[in-house]
């Protein structure tokens, strides 16, 4: 099964990508010939050790542990590439680009599609002693001096929407880039159009829900029971609702049968109290953090008010 | 295309509602058999009063995995025939479940969080549920799952993509679902099962190796609120946060909680074994001893609150998780008797403590190469700790693996022996110093698996003394057993090996006495239950986890082991 799959893949998109990198890589005819050179694959050797060989992946010299066995397989340099880049989908096998170099990737792959026999697996941390083997110690947030003029920090606005110790963090009832739960709108686009002003003030104030399918409703059910919250889906015998009267929310299926009325109610159901539970920097490094995905700009207190 | 499924399944599950309904009224015998998964936190107090069930993940609170059901025993167990299998349709993941058995009905969750209820006489298959798997699913822990719970008219379940569900046990749909944390983000999920203690369904969760911060949940069973959360790592201000020596990896030192706890009535205390702190192998980024990683922790199942600790392994470098189970045994000993938590640890070693105050009473070896440390002193302090060095190749034994799996310990009150499998088996661990990313990898070295120095790699399945270590018998073999054992009123030990065999043995002694080959190696947890008085014993087959997945390294044969998903159900033949 998984060598057809291997096959099939291989003979799909071996062909396509050596013409994309016979076209458009330059350096590609250089790189391919350092696919055997020793100091290259030593240097892949001591990447794959830190970033790859643990027992839930690949194993100690790319033999193979949790995911598949790489190396003495055949793979293919090009498949080995694109697949250490952009990671494979539907598995755990996460996209490396964002992490390390193109040169990097490259040594990985002169590493993978080594001889197992005649490269022994590398010793990772051979040459480390020397350096330190503390890790830098964390990064200070940065004081706030003259107010106005203090700067949002984009990590500790990250920090703040994802912290799952607060119930009602940022993430409990919105999406960003792909992380969080979708109750409310995804922010990971649509903040990054509004001013930092007009995001401060829709998070600590109340407000009317603008689009529909993020309107509240209150279930009302038979047994006089209700729920308040905002409709997930629905099909023909059931009805799922985010129940958010308490953070984070609890999705619930009601049978329709159980239902006596659905009303629509004018609040949204975002609390409204986080101009109390936050503090004005806390605020300022969230509203930073959502103006990240698109702009690069610095946001300061005073751009909160102006 | 879920509507469709969803209108199929309504015909479908229509009629089987009506069989249901049949089997039901059929199967109640007392007042207390309500049929519908309908355990109270009472009733799963009293477990131990209704040995036809198998009510919970350990079979009762104490986590004993045993049954006082004695239909089978030692001297006609190798009479057993074969009633009925069920096969759950994927192989992917294998089936690493203990099935629970309420009131005539199985309740069995197989990989990809799918769930079943059979007719636990039949195995005539109730309802189905299919869980969605999210489309871009990804996560190291895996989509199998070891467990449902069940009480209150629902089934409980983790999800591989770290929520909470409650189905209706009526019909397997589901009524509340809630997401723990996003699992994009925080690498974690939750594939242990979880358990009910009175209103409330606690489950703990996986990460302890990609850079988390783990916590135990509990959540309202009826509603899906959820009511506490126990972080396994002290935030600032809280007591135990210096022993993280300022640094900020109490964000993410791991302290997961993948299995599941046990829980003492009299006491009103839960406990649970919290795994390894992260980075796994290097502990100069994390000094202090990194509580409550590693630990013990007895909290009270109201509110949270942690009321004691007792930590096993300090500033952990070996990835010695103590997530395993927690056996509760009361012991009368030079005429008093003592509550005990009977403990076995990754590192080969089985603690005993008070389980009252948490106070060392003894830790005693359960394999025989260890090489971490040279010995453990009457006050439980490590003596000669075998530290890793960065970049230099060191053996450890037991390596990471374990001196044992996850899969669980038996004890019987009748013949107070506690039984147990073993690994002899070692790593060259090398350790490089890595940085933290949230939700990623944070294990921080390599392990290449090794033979101990005395001999191959091979395993065994023994009987203890649980407060002594004294061993009784012992039973060798050449793969680790990966399937929890069983072992009941007849005086018979249930388990089974990674080639599918599912084996009967004496309890006193350990000679084998019944065998069956399942077809693909077991993975799950036997149990017994009766319907109508007749005793059953059930087994879920089926090889997969990532223990598995790693074994063709260490042994090559291992790859040309089958999968499978199934349950195999025995009993007695009629009229003998």
């Amino acid at each position: 099964m998984m060598s057809v799959e291997r096959i099939l893949k291989t003979a799909i998109l071996l062909p396509l990508l050596v013409l994309a990198f016979s076209s458009d890589r330059e350096g590609s005819a250089q790189t391919s010939e350092k696919l055997s050179d020793p100091q290259f694959i030593a240097d892949g050797a001591k990447l794959f050790a830190t970033n790859c060989a643990n027992a839930y992946c690949h194993g100690t010299g790319g033999l193979g542990g949790g995911a598949p066995q790489l190396r003495d397989r055949g793979i293919q340099p090009a498949y080995a590439f694109k697949s250490i880049s952009n990671g494979i989908s539907g598995t755990p096998m996460p996209a490396f680009k964002s992490m390390i170099s193109e040169e990097q990737i490259w040594k990985l792959v002169a590493f993978i599609v080594s001889d197992a026999k005649s490269t022994p697996s590398s010793n990772p941390g051979a040459d480390a002693g020397s350096s330190s083997t503390r890790s830098t110690p964390p990064t200070r947030l940065p004081e706030a001096g003259s107010p106005a003029s203090s700067v949002g920090d984009e990590k500790a606005g990250k920090a703040l929407f994802f912290d799952s110790s607060r119930p009602k963090n940022c993430s409990a009832c919105h999406v960003f880039n792909g992380e969080g739960t979708a109750i409310g709108p995804d922010l990971s686009a649509a903040a990054a159009n509004k001013s930092a002003r007009d995001l401060f003030l829709s998070i600590i104030l109340s407000r009317d829900v603008i689009e529909s399918r993020y309107a509240t409703i209150m279930v009302l059910l038979r047994s006089g029971d209700k729920i308040t919250g905002v409709k997930k889906e629905e099909d023909a015998e059931s009805i799922k609702v985010f129940d958010t009267t308490e953070l984070p929310a609890v999705l619930r299926t009601v049978q329709k049968e159980n239902i006596s009325k659905i009303e629509f109610v004018k609040d949204s159901v975002m609390p409204t109290d986080y101009a109390s539970s936050y503090t004005i920097k806390q605020l300022l490094d969230i509203v930073t953090f959502l103006k990240s995905s698109q702009t690069r700009s610095r946001v300061m207190l005073k751009d909160l008010f102006q | 295309m879920t509507r469709v499924r969803a209108s199929y399944l309504s015909r479908v599950g229509f009629a089987l509602l009506c069989a249901v309904i049949q089997v039901t009224a059929f199967a109640r015998s007392s007042a207390a058999q309500d049929g519908n998964g309908n355990l109270t936190g009472e009733r799963l107090i009293n477990a131990r009063k209704e040995p036809q069930n198998w009510a919970t993940y350990f079979g009762a609170y104490d986590g004993w995995r045993y049954s006082s059901l004695d239909q089978i025993r030692a001297d006609n167990v190798k009479n057993l025939t074969s009633v009925w299998a069920f096969q759950t349709g994927k192989v992917e993941g294998g089936l690493n479940a203990t099935p629970i058995v309420v009131d005539g009905i199985m309740y069995l969750i197989a990989s990809e969080n799918r769930v079943f209820a059979l007719n636990a006489e039949t195995g005539e298959r109730l309802w189905t549920y299919n869980y969605k798997v999210p489309r871009d699913f990804a996560s190291p822990y895996g989509k199998f799952n070891r467990g449902v719970a069940v009480g209150y008219g629902l089934v409980f379940f983790g999800t591989m993509d770290n929520h909470m569900v409650a189905l209706d046990a009526k019909n397997g749909k589901e009524v509340w679902n809630v997401e723990v944390e996003d699992v994009k983000k925080c690498g974690c999920n939750i594939n242990g099962a979880p358990f009910i203690v009175k209103d409330k369904v606690i489950v703990g969760g996986t990460g302890g190796d990609s850079a988390h911060r783990g916590y135990i949940n509990a959540f309202n069973a009826k509603t899906g609120r959820l009511a506490w959360r126990f972080y396994t790592i002290p935030g600032p201000g809280e007591p135990g946060h210096e022993s993280w020596g300022g640094t900020e990896m109490w964000k993410y030192g791991g302290g997961s909680t993948w299995l599941t706890g046990s829980y003492d009535p009299a006491q009103n205390l839960i406990f649970w074994g919290i795994g390894n702190p992260s980075s796994d192998f290097n502990n100069s980024v994390r000094p202090g001893e990194n509580l409550y990683t590693n630990c013990i922790v007895a909290i009270d199942p109201d509110d949270g609150k942690l009321k004691w600790y007792y930590q096993e392994i300090p500033h952990d470098a070996w990835d010695f998780d103590s997530a395993y189970e927690s056996v509760l045994i009361d012991v009368t000993r030079n005429g008093k008797t003592e509550k005990l938590l009977i403990h076995p640890n990754k590192s080969g070693y089985v603690w005993v403590l008070n389980r009252e105050n948490g106070k060392f009473i003894n830790a005693w070896p359960y394999v025989d190469t260890i090489t971490w440390v040279k010995s453990i002193d009457k006050e439980g302090k490590l003596i000669g700790r075998n530290e890793p060095e960065i970049g230099k190749p060191n053996l450890i034994c037991p390596n990471w693996g374990g001196g044992r799996s996850w899969n669980h310990s038996a004890y019987s009150p009748r013949t107070g022996f506690w039984y147990n499998d073993g690994i002899e088996w070692c790593a060259n661990v090398t350790v490089f110093p890595q940085e933290p990313r949230e939700g990623r990898s944070f294990v921080a070295g390599n392990v290449d698996v090794k033979p101990p120095p005395d001999g191959p790699i091979r395993a065994h399945l023994d009987a203890f003394d649980p407060v002594t270590g004294q061993k009784k018998w012992s039973v060798p073999f050449k793969y680790p057993i990966l399937s929890s054992l069983l072992v009941t009123g007849g005086d018979v030990l249930f388990t089974g090996d990674v080639e599918g065999r599912f084996m009967a043995f004496d309890a006193k002694n350990g000679k084998q006495l019944w065998s069956f080959s399942t077809g693909s190696g077991l993975r799950g947890g036997p149990i017994t239950y009766s319907v109508k008085g007749r005793q059953y014993i059930a087994v879920p087959s089926g090889l997969g986890s990532i223990f598995v997945s790693s074994m063709p390294r260490t042994w090559p044969e291992a790859a040309g082991w089958p999968g499978g998903s199934a349950v195999f159900v025995f009993a007695l033949p009629q009229g003998k």
